[in-house]
Order: C-alpha cells, then structure tokens, then sequence
C-alpha cells in the first residue's frame, strides 16, 4: 500500500450517511436508496469522518479486532473503501 | 412472504406552479380541500419509521405549498428518516430553505426542464426557469445535498450536453437524468415527447461519456428510456415490496400510477393504518410475489429480476394490468409499442400540449 494513500482521509459523500436508528445501524442511506452493510463495513464507516487518515483508521481498526490478522484487516478494509468509493458513495 | 418497505413517498399536494406536459402525477388532480390534515401525516411518518422504513421522500406537486412542511421534516428527523425533498424551486425562499435545513432535510432534488429558457418554460408551462437558477444558487448557501433532475424527450435531447453543464454550473452533486417515462401527462402527450431511437443512442453515448468526464465531480444517474429496452425495469422494485406512496387525500399506493388500473381498491391512510393497509390490502397483495404472473412471465428466468416489470404500462397499453410488460421483447404485445413509437414519429402535423392542470378553477 502507498503512504500516500495511507495520509487520505476517507469520508462519505455528502449526501450519504449511516442510518441512526438502532435497528439499522448497518445501513448507508443516500437519495436514491439503501445500502445494506455487512459483517464490520459499519465499524469502519465510522471512524472514515474525514479527519483520521487512512493509516490512523488501520491501526484504529487492528486495536479494535486484537484476532483477527493485521494484513487481512488492512487489505480487506481497502478493499471494501474502495468498493465503496467506485459506488460514489465515500470519497478519499 | 413478509415484505419490509425501505422508503415512504409522500405525495403532500397536487398543487402546482408548475404545469409540465411529462407530469408523472394522475390526470385526475386532487384538489387543496381534500388533503389529509398535518396530524395525519405525523401519524403516517410514527407509523412509518416503526415499520422500519429509512426514507422519507416529500413530493408533490410541489410540496412547499404545503405550510406544515418544515414540521414534517422535523418530524421525520426525529425518527432518523433520511428526507428527500423533490421541488420545482419556485416559491422557495431562503429564510424557508434555513428552516428546513436546520429541521433536518437531507437531501434537496431541483427540477429543470431545459437548458435554455425559452424550451424549459415551454414545457413547465409558465416562466418558471430563471426563478428555478435563483433557487439553485440559494440552496448552495446550505450544507444540503443536491441533485438536478432533468427529464429528457424528443423536444430537448439535443441539448442534453448542455443541460449537464448546465447542472456542474450551478454546482450540484448529482445529476438524475431520466427518459421520460410514459405514465400521467406524460402519457396523454407521448406523441410529442418519444424520441426516436438514434436521439436514444445518442443520449447514452452522451451520458456515458459524461459520466466519465466528470466522475469526480459529479455523479449522474440515467434511467434506460424503457419504450427502447430490451427487458423491462424491476418497476419500484416490486409491486409492494419497497415503496409504499400516500397520495394528496391519503390514499396509499404502490406507486404513483397506480390508479390507472381500475377495478383496484385502494384504501385511505384516514381509515386504516400504515402497517394494515402494507400488510393485509388485496390491492398490495395483488401483484406482489409470481402467483399472479402470466406467461411468459411465469417461466422466465428474469422474473425475480424484473418482477415482471410495469404493472401500470402493463394495463395502459395491452389493457391487461397482469400481463407482462409491453416493452419486454419476449411479450406478445411488444409490438403496441413498436407501433406507438411509430405514429410518434408519423404525425407530420403536431397537436399541441396538454399542460398539467387541476380541472376546477376554484381548488
């Protein structure tokens, strides 16, 4: 991974955002509809505010998940950004 | 099968500055006296949000006429509904604009009809499109979303380049760029308004072309021209299984043609409730699932795809609301529409528009 894509600082588009309702929390809202979220997509949308940079949101999420294996956590998250960033729906 | 709706569209009024010839509202207009109260439609947003509906889209209409409107995002802002207001823009004021802002709107959805003056107030039917470029540069004030919609036919295609600029100029974050599609006014003025099938490539070329120039900058969501399709659109994703639609006097619907098709008993917000009505109407329950569907529906792979497409174009062109979409290139009635773009294009003398509008002066 390049340390230039390590010092973006993800965000959602604004006009997206997690649903608040508590038996929603796994849902993106945004105009034109819904996205369902699985597994720990929620966990990471949340620290991706804008500030914390990519790097900052990999060691947040290695501390958060002491199990799982720091590489998977690393390349499965960039992954699921940019999914999420060819949907339109996150920018970084 | 249990179906959970995700998005209530809430048709507030049909009251209109506008009077646009591709209006997708009823020809039958309901008037101001027979709108359901604000009690009402608070009742109808708690009982949305338990059902575990996330989308609250105000429409019209033009929804600002209604007075209780600032309250009703409110209101769904409190239940975390993410709102949606769809306006022409005309009669929006700033000082109106900082209240729904701070009363929680998410989104706000701008129409315009053209890129040039002359044609977008021709087809609204008034002076409307410099007051609608006011409004743009208003909106961008405030920290809402913003989406341009524009709707594409015969008479402004060849614009389409233009009116994208058009949409990046005023400084929107999303374009909907839709076909119109034949439903309401938009179907008593068909003749006027189907492209013909090389304006058709030429917009997606375009589109796609767009797309790519602007991808940082701009998102454009196109909606395919279905009259030109091979296969149908998976209409409102299901017939009751998405979207549920209040109209102005509280009917509830599956969506905002529905009552084209006759001999269909909708029944009335006033009377039942959200979740009664979902659940245990016969006219929900009528086309949701594959029981009801003919073939070659009922046999094709694409039925849990497409659902069998347009209930409502299924009933205005082969009379037939069960029967499968017309524009599917497998139905037996694909040919009413070959033949309806067809006389589109024959007539060589061209009747004039038929501008929306409530039938009594005195609504």
């Amino acid at each position: 991974m390049s340390e230039e894509l390590l010092l973006r600082r993800p965000r959602l588009i604004r006009n997206c955002r997690l649903s608040e309702s508590t038996n929603q929390e796994n849902t993106l809202l945004m105009p034109e509809g819904v996205l369902r979220l699985k597994g720990t997509g929620v966990e990471i949308l949340k620290l991706c505010d804008g500030v914390r940079t990519l790097g900052e949101i990999l060691i947040l999420l290695k501390q958060k998940f002491p199990q799982a294996e720091p590489q998977k956590i690393e390349a499965e998250s960039v992954q699921f950004l940019n999914q999420l960033r060819e949907k339109r729906v996150m920018e970084f | 099968m249990k179906f959970t709706p995700l998005a209530l569209i809430a048709e507030l009024t049909h009251r209109c500055p506008l009077h646009c010839v591709y209006c997708s509202n009823p020809i039958q207009l309901q008037k101001m006296k027979d709108e359901i109260d604000t009690a009402t439609w608070m009742r109808v947003i708690d009982e949305a949000a338990q059902m575990g509906i996330v989308q609250l889209h105000l429409t019209g209409g033009e929804p600002t006429l209604r007075d209780d409107l600032v309250a009703l995002i409110a209101h769904g802002r409190k239940h975390k509904l993410y709102s949606n207001l769809i306006t022409s823009g005309v009669g929006l004021t700033e000082a109106r604009l900082r209240e729904m802002a701070e009363a929680g709107l998410d989104h706000i959805q701008l129409s315009l009809q053209d890129s040039q003056e002359n044609y977008a107030n021709e087809y609204a039917g008034t002076k409307a499109h410099a007051i609608k470029l006011k409004t743009a540069q208003t909106i961008k004030k405030f920290s809402l979303a913003f989406t341009i919609n524009i709707v594409i036919h015969r008479q402004n295609i060849s614009r389409l380049n233009e009116m994208i600029s058009l949409g990046e100029t005023l400084g929107a974050d999303r374009m909907e760029i839709a076909h119109v599609q034949y439903y309401g006014w938009a179907f008593k003025n068909r003749n006027r308004l189907i492209p013909t099938s090389e304006q058709v490539k030429s917009s997606m070329d375009q589109i796609y072309a767009a797309k790519e120039r602007l991808k940082d900058k701009l998102r454009i969501d196109f909606a395919i021209p279905d009259y030109f399709a091979k296969y149908p659109k998976p209409c409102m994703g299901g017939w009751g299984q998405k979207s549920v639609l209040i109209d102005p006097n509280g009917r509830v619907l599956p969506c905002h043609s529905a009552m084209v098709i006759p001999d269909m008993q909708f029944e009335n917000i006033k009377e039942k409730s959200l979740s009664e009505i979902w659940n245990l109407s016969e006219a929900f329950e009528r086309f949701r699932g594959e029981a009801w569907m003919q073939e070659p529906c009922s046999s094709c792979d694409r039925r849990s795809k497409d659902f069998g497409g347009c209930r409502c174009q299924a009933f205005l062109i082969t009379g037939d609301a069960a029967a499968t979409d017309p524009v599917c290139s497998l139905s037996p009635s694909k040919h009413k529409i070959t033949s309806e773009i067809q006389s589109a294009h024959n007539q060589t003398q061209e009747k004039s528009w038929a501008y929306r509008k409530i039938d009594s002066p005195n609504s």
